[in-house]
């Protein structure tokens, strides 16, 4: 069993890692989808912060679907699915969070600039820098537009 | 309300009667009082009279003695009431009495020893007055009030009806030459919605029917036409001059092949003819969503030999039964063709990806080309039939195979989400409901 860990903007890049993931290796995988935000500076905001409200904010239907697609495919390899998310920039930050959840791997797309929405950030450099085992996974995506359509993106890949 | 304006008048005409009658009553007292008591308390009570009652119009009074045997009857002559009034007070009783607007009250009255009757009239100001005006008031209010809540209840019905007058006028529009409209439905879940949502249906599957039968006759009419052409054209050569019996009988055999061909066709459309769409129910069955790609690209390659379409089934679950759908075969055979179809069409047979997954309560299958894509300003249009976007003029078409799937994935409430980006080819997903298949079956 290993527990693997995709940084996401919740487009179909980390759901194709996963499917890379499910697809390559020979272990039960516990996956954490990890989403990295700053937080607001709103006082009622940070009073009732939540990381599940956060989640369900930026999580698109679709993606929920592509989620289910993969268990639906692989339900013996996904054991379960699950979200982080990080709030500091910080290698340390993120060291603790991989640690915390026993993180044995990093999937880390090649040549890929995160969408970032919000007060998102790209993670990739506290995690190259965190020590924490990462893999970088060539999809060998084709020059990206804007997505339209994140389920069609994400079977035809 | 006329009920309620009659109780209130009555009501009112009653106290204001009654009230009345209690007044002349004490101002008979008062006047016997005032002509019988001793005299510093007659003019104590003549005081009280002109100080604190109130004069009434045409107040007068009559003050009689009653002496054993006298019948009164004069007097009620000369005050035109009648005797009885008189005898009810002499029994002890408070006599009253109306004669038009001018009350009577009388009473009995007794001093130490003779007993008088003080009878008080008075014109009733508020019977003459007052209830006169609240008669009127009364009947403007009816009136008014009459008015109001008719002309309240027109609007009001004229409100709820509405939304009825508004499908009437839309579907009175609607006719053979513009069966894609559709009447605007809103979110709201009430009878009306439920109403237009129903006549869409309807509409959807009239529509569906329409095209279908407008494809049909083209398509039948460009396969009958080209074996007749050549049929033709070799009968016409072969007796343009004199031939010998070996070419006559090679173009015998040529007409005999094109005919044969001929009738395979009309075999085969009068096979569709009565399997397909011979005006009964739409049979629905559960059908295995992988089986159904496998038939359509059976159907392409027959139709298309030079196509790449590849089905790509990574993706789909390992139990069967998350594959069933429910639904027309011939119809999803048709509607996945055509998007297929057209998936080879306008990418001139390059590779084509048919992906086939599915979640917990959905069946999608994706269709990938790469081929001439649609302009972005024209993606809102795809839908209408007969358009066709305004790259395709290279391409043949008849701007109905679009329209005909979204009506067939209407029908097994499916949906179908078009995108595209203009030069680098489209990708269509349809969306079905998964049918839950309790127990289990192998198909």
């Amino acid at each position: 069993m290993r527990t693997i860990l995709i940084p996401t903007d919740f487009t179909s890049v980390p759901l194709l890692l996963l499917k890379h993931a499910a697809t390559n290796m020979n272990h039960q995988l516990d996956v954490i989808f990890m989403y990295s935000t700053s937080l607001s500076d709103s006082i009622t905001d940070l009073l009732f912060y939540s990381p599940k409200k956060l989640i369900a904010k930026v999580i698109s239907q679709d993606f929920n679907e592509g989620c289910i697609i993969m268990q639906n495919r692989y339900p013996d390899k996904i054991r379960s699915i699950r979200y982080e998310v990080l709030t500091s920039a910080h290698s340390n930050s993120f060291a603790m969070l991989a640690q915390s959840n026993k993180v044995d791997e990093v999937l880390l797309p090649v040549d890929y600039n995160f969408q970032l929405k919000h007060l998102a950030f790209d993670p990739t450099r506290h995690i190259l820098h965190s020590g924490v085992p990462v893999s970088e996974v060539d999809l060998h995506l084709p020059v990206r537009i804007t997505e339209r359509d994140l389920i069609a993106s994400l079977m035809t890949n | 309300m006329v009920v309620l304006s009659m109780a209130v008048y009555y009501l009112v005409t009653r106290y204001t009667f009654t009230d009345f009658y209690r007044r002349l009553e004490t101002r008979a007292m008062l006047a016997a009082r005032i002509t019988l008591e001793n005299e510093s308390s007659s003019s104590a009570y003549r005081e009280i009279r002109e100080q604190i009652l109130e004069k009434l119009p045409q107040e007068k009074d009559y003050l009689y003695a009653i002496e054993p045997g006298k019948t009164f009857v004069e007097e009620s002559r000369e005050l035109n009431l009648p005797v009885s009034f008189f005898n009810n007070i002499v029994n002890g009783n408070v006599s009253e009495y109306q004669n038009d607007k001018v009350f009577f009250v009388g009473v009995k009255y007794t001093d130490e020893a003779k007993s008088f009757i003080s009878i008080a009239s008075a014109e009733n100001y508020y019977y003459s007055n007052h209830l006169a005006t609240l008669k009127r008031i009364l009947l403007v209010a009816v009136v008014f009030v009459s008015v109001l809540v008719l002309s309240a209840s027109i609007v009001f019905s004229r409100y709820v009806f509405y939304p009825v007058s508004q499908i009437t006028a839309q579907v009175k529009e609607i006719g053979t030459q513009n069966l894609h409209l559709r009447l605007n439905t809103t979110s709201q879940n009430d009878a009306i919605n439920e109403l237009k949502n129903t006549f869409n249906n309807m509409l959807d599957r009239l529509e569906t029917s329409f095209a279908t039968q407008n494809i049909f006759i083209s398509n039948a009419s460009h396969e009958l036409s080209t074996p007749l052409t050549v049929i033709i054209g070799e009968a016409e050569v072969a007796l343009s001059k004199e031939r010998t019996s070996t070419e006559y009988q090679e173009a015998l055999t040529s007409i005999l092949n094109e005919a044969e061909r001929l009738e395979r066709i009309t075999k085969s459309l009068l096979f569709l003819a009565q399997t397909g769409f011979d005006g009964k129910k739409q049979k629905m069955e559960i059908l295995r969503a992988d089986q159904l790609l496998w038939d359509v690209k059976e159907t392409i390659d027959r139709l298309n030999p030079k196509n790449k379409v590849f089905i790509d089934l990574s993706l789909i679950p390992d139990n069967p039964l998350k594959l069933k759908i429910r639904g027309n075969a011939q119809l999803l055979h048709l509607a996945v063709s055509n998007i297929v179809n057209n998936a080879c069409k306008y990418s001139s047979n390059q590779p084509v990806q048919v992906s086939l997954a599915t979640t917990n309560n959905q069946v999608i299958i994706v269709i990938k080309d790469n081929g001439i894509g649609i302009p972005e300003a024209e993606l809102d249009y795809i839908y209408d039939p007969f358009f066709r976007a305004s790259n395709t003029k290279n391409f043949e078409g008849y701007g109905i195979g679009l329209p005909l799937a979204r009506n067939i994935m209407r029908q097994h409430l499916g949906e179908i989400l078009v995108t595209s980006i203009h030069g680098q080819g489209t990708t269509v997903r349809l969306t079905f409901p998964l049918e839950i298949v309790t127990g289990y079956s192998i198909s």
